[in-house]
């Protein structure tokens, strides 16, 4: 049992590791088109304007909001202090 | 598109019938995998940029109509800039203003279709009968002014997607 816990673990991490790699080159995918457009502008004389497309990627839902504490019976005095 | 969670389904299912592979320089292959896109202008037709960092923003979702308003973005965004000519910016950007104000709503259907369909397979669709969605509605326009590349430019906006899209701007 513990050796199949084990394994599934590593697998989470390569797997972790892999979804980082992949956001990593992302972001520098980026940053060099975005560089390559700015050194584009500046050598047309400042003739062009930056348009941005904003592409939207789909990520985990987030968490459920924690339950709201029951509300307190304000019949029962101050909550007792320890 | 909206955060909430119940389009987060909506928004995967969107992204991953759609996806597309691209090989980075060192030959890694990268699903490419948006649901949606939206143009954004950071600066009006004069140059002058909008307060507090905020660009005008130029889509539509499923729930809502083509707009063009003053938008901040989540991290969620990607963003790829693209040079365009001045004189071409500006006129775009009037044409979005324009656009947004026609109340035009959003194709379900058509857009379920293009992501399957083959290219020029489906009947016209028009945004005053039909509506029309994120993608086509960017496209069309941007094709209209000639600008964001060939990529762009040869694209069948009504078959095309977010993805598609992200894909033709790499195009040299």
């Amino acid at each position: 049992m513990e050796r199949v816990l084990a394994t599934a673990r590593s697998m989470q991490l390569r797997e972790r590791g892999r979804v980082a790699e992949a956001l990593a080159a992302s972001l520098r995918d980026a940053a060099a088109l975005e560089e390559h457009a700015v050194a584009r502008g500046h050598q047309r004389g400042g003739s062009e304007t930056a348009l941005h497309f904003m592409f939207y990627c789909p990520q985990a839902p987030p968490p459920p909001a924690p339950p709201r504490p029951f509300p307190r019976d304000p019949s029962r005095g101050p909550p007792a202090v320890p | 598109m909206p955060a909430q969670a119940d389009d987060f389904l909506i928004n995967r299912a969107v992204a991953t019938m759609t996806r597309q592979s691209m090989f980075m320089p060192g030959g890694e292959r990268r699903d490419v995998l948006y649901a949606h896109v939206e143009l954004s202008f950071p600066a009006d037709p004069a140059g002058a940029p909008f307060a507090d960092g905020r660009t005008m923003g130029f889509s539509i979702t499923q729930t809502s109509r083509v707009y063009m308003r003053l938008k901040t973005w989540r991290e969620e965004y990607h963003t790829v800039v693209v040079y365009v000519p001045t004189r071409a910016y500006a006129a775009l950007f009037d044409e979005c203003v324009r656009v947004a104000a026609q109340d035009i709503r959003f194709d379900r259907w058509g857009m379920y279709m293009g992501s399957i369909a083959p290219a020029g397979a489906l009947p016209a669709r028009t945004r005053a009968k039909h509506g029309t969605y994120c993608s086509k509605v960017i496209t069309e326009l941007l094709q209209q002014f000639a600008v964001a590349g060939r990529g762009i430019q040869a694209l069948d906006a009504a078959s095309c997607n977010p993805n598609t899209m992200f894909m033709a701007l790499q195009a040299p």
